[in-house]
């Protein structure tokens, strides 16, 4: 009998499935990406009944204290980390401060930026374990732009699709050989270029802040 | 367009139902169960087809031309050029926090235009040595204003200052009363129009709306309309608070500046891609436009200006008005008159001064003379770089007087106030706010009114004068009505309004009509 009305559930939701959408949403509060799947009901696309300037999102952004507690589960930064803390404070009032994506400009990226920049500051200054979670094996006499890209990306983006991935593997890894081929930098310059902007580029992408 | 499907949507379909196995197992199943499809219109339904274009899929993006170029995405985006022209007034609005009796300057009039009773002049201060009259009233800026009262010497005082004479402003600065009850903690009431203005004027520059505030309105009032829409950005008195709008803080300690911006660029290029990936259905083409120039415009404006000339810091124009210990007000002031923000917002506390204190700091006199040396310094510095700018002040409810002493008050070196009575009792029926325009240029016409709304013969506000009297979000409406006015662009009202989720409450013309003072900008 139990089966049976759990098949019926079952058939009347799946019926129900021609007016909803399966919506990804992501959790990377850590280095344990995990991903789970919603339903919301479809909305509507933007045409000549709607208001042309009508904002439609079934995504939103995190707030301030969500990406907070983001950046520091992804590059194991403590939060209470006295650098951290401070950027905090200074930076609160332009992080969002709701859900909403109509609320996001520039001024929101840019402190996005600039808290992201503090964490990888800490992480480029911490002790080298924290480092070798993100990128195994890293090493600053054979340091290899796209390796880091790859262990930043595969960590902190885990939950996007491969191909795009690879893309920005490719993309930030090309970047920083760009970045890195400036004569006469130390092996150590490199390597804290490197991994600085690689953490920098990935923290402070849409990825990170997209809910 | 056929209703077959091209070999590349095929492709498509086939590499984002292979994306979704691996992915998205709930939705996969889902299609896998769907009735079998035939149109382009079943996939786009079931989000394997993208509507316009081949943007969902990131991996075929990279053989898509994935960016506009600088000069489309300016066009797309708004100019981040600091030093660009400003078509639109800059807007700031003063907040007087406490309950002011701004009917203690400027002069109360009845709903015709005429005087109040003895009695009524009396609640706003007025004893019978100095009742309004045509040779101790000023309307040289517009609305009738005392000139024993220390505002009105505030402002001449400051202009002097400034080696402003105030005979240039004539036609060009002009004040207007506003008449409408504000309760006594308006924290929660709609008596800002910022929003309504950025959504006029479209982007600041750099920042939407800065304050003095850490609040969603930068001001403790709030916006009417979606107060979630906009944000705005906090300027203390630290000079920080405006170069770390446009500087790289941390980053420069680690990069330089082309470093920072080929690593931000590619961080921008790839979240324009995962942005471009997210179906329509999902996030509206706004919304990702929206985006898209939130990180344009963040690279544009660290990369593209130079502090100078943003921030007031170092700028004699605002130093040598504001002084430099005054940065905070003096850096919103530049912000906004450069089009760098669109809308500004200060807080002057200590307006609560029912006390019945005729003299020392915490008096009316003193308080108003501070508020109209505020008003006359922002003026200034738009005289000063011919800008064009709009304030409106407001307050929370008003106080009184109730006769008594009437001595006059010493404020930097200057009597003011002599003849008047103190504010002794918080009373919003005597609530005046204002607002006042300045354009280089002057106005096509004569401004024909000074007040909106009015007062009873005794002194109190008349509620039934207009739709505002009574009601703060209608009267910022109505002071976005007069901005769009001043533009040349009334017409627009009902659009702006929509967008911020606000019903027009001026679609009858007349209604329109009867708080509509100012002219278009010659």
């Amino acid at each position: 009998m139990k089966i049976l009305l759990n098949t019926l559930l079952m058939l009347i939701l799946i019926s129900c499935m021609g007016k909803v959408r399966g919506v990804q949403t992501k959790v990377n509060d850590g280095f344990s990406v995990t991903s789970s799947t919603t339903t919301t009901t479809t909305l509507p696309e933007i045409g000549e009944a709607h208001d042309p300037e009508m904002f439609i999102s079934s995504i939103g952004m995190k707030t301030y204290s969500s990406l907070n507690k983001t950046m520091s589960n992804l590059t194991g930064i403590d939060i209470d980390n006295t650098e951290v803390k401070a950027a905090f404070n200074e930076l609160k009032s332009s992080l969002p401060n709701s859900n909403q994506l109509q609320k996001y400009n520039a001024s929101t990226q840019k402190a996005v930026a600039l808290l992201a920049a503090t964490y990888c500051d800490e992480l480029v200054k911490g002790p080298a374990a924290g480092l070798t979670t993100i990128v195994p094996g890293i090493s600053m006499n054979s340091l290899d732009p796209e390796a880091v890209a790859e262990g930043f990306v595969r960590n902190f983006w885990g939950v996007e699709a491969e191909e795009f991935q690879n893309d920005a593997i490719k993309e930030f890894g090309d970047t920083n050989k760009e970045i890195i081929s400036t004569a006469g930098l130390t092996n150590r310059i490199k390597f804290e270029k490197v991994v600085f902007s690689t953490c920098l580029g990935t923290l402070s992408s849409l990825p990170i802040w997209i809910l | 367009m056929s209703n077959k499907l091209t070999k590349l949507e095929k492709h498509l379909i086939k590499q984002e139902l292979e994306r979704l196995r691996k992915e998205d197992k709930f939705q996969y199943d889902f299609i896998r169960e769907h009735d079998k499809m035939y149109s382009r219109r079943d996939f786009m339904g079931l989000s394997l087809l993208g509507g316009y274009s081949m943007l969902a899929l990131p991996g075929i993006l990279s053989i898509l031309p994935s960016r506009l170029n600088a000069q489309d995405m300016d066009a797309k985006c708004g100019s981040t050029d600091s030093n660009a022209a400003n078509p639109f007034a800059g807007n700031i609005h003063l907040e007087l926090a406490g309950g002011a009796c701004l009917g203690s300057a400027f002069i109360p009039y009845t709903m015709n235009g005429g005087n109040l009773s003895n009695s009524g002049y009396a609640k706003f201060g007025y004893s019978p040595a100095i009742i309004p009259n045509s040779d101790n009233t000023s309307t040289e800026f517009g609305a009738g204003i005392h000139k024993e009262s220390s505002f009105y010497k505030a402002l001449m005082k400051t202009f002097q200052d400034n080696d402003i004479d105030p005979n240039t402003l004539k036609g060009k600065l002009q004040i207007i009363t506003i008449i409408a009850r504000s309760e006594n903690d308006n924290a929660n009431t709609e008596s800002s129009c910022g929003n309504l203005i950025r959504e006029i004027t479209g982007a600041g520059k750099i920042a939407d709306i800065v304050g003095t505030g850490r609040t969603v309105n930068g001001i403790r009032s709030r916006s009417a309309g979606n107060i979630n829409k906009y944000s705005s950005s906090l300027i203390s008195n630290n000079p920080s608070s405006v170069s770390g709008l446009v500087e790289l803080g941390v980053i420069a300690d680690r990069l330089s500046k082309d470093e920072a911006e080929k690593i931000l660029k590619a961080a921008e290029k790839m979240s324009a891609r995962r942005l471009a990936s997210f179906k329509k259905q999902t996030i509206s083409d706004q919304l990702k436009t929206l985006i898209e120039c939130g990180y344009y415009k963040a690279n544009k404006t660290v990369f593209g200006n130079d502090l100078s000339t943003i921030s007031s810091a170092g700028d004699p124009i605002y130093t040598g008005i504001f002084g430099a210990a005054d940065f905070q007000k003096a850096a919103i002031t530049k912000l906004v008159l450069k089009g760098n923000a669109r809308s500004g917002g200060i807080v002057l506390s200590g307006y609560d001064y029912h006390n019945g204190q005729t003299t020392g700091t915490t008096s009316g006199h003193t308080k108003r003379f501070e508020a109209g040396t505020l008003v006359a310094k922002i003026v200034s510095a738009a005289v000063k770089e011919s800008a064009s700018l709009t304030m409106q002040v407001t307050t929370d409810g008003s106080a009184s007087c109730r006769g008594g002493n009437v001595t006059g008050n010493v404020t930097n070196g200057i009597l003011t106030g002599a003849g008047f009575y103190a504010n002794r009792v918080e009373d919003a029926s005597v609530g005046m706010e204002l607002k006042i325009v300045y354009h280089p240029n002057g106005f096509k016409e004569e401004f024909t009114s000074h007040q909106i709304g009015g007062y009873t013969e005794s002194g109190s506000i008349n509620l039934s004068a207009n739709a505002i009297s009574n009601n703060q979000t209608t009267k910022s409406i109505a002071m976005a009505a007069n901005y769009l006015n001043m533009h040349g662009k009334i017409d627009q009202l009902d659009a702006v309004c929509k967008k911020l989720g606000l019903t027009n409450p001026f679609s009858d013309k007349n209604i329109l009509n009867s708080v509509l003072v100012v002219k278009e900008h010659a």
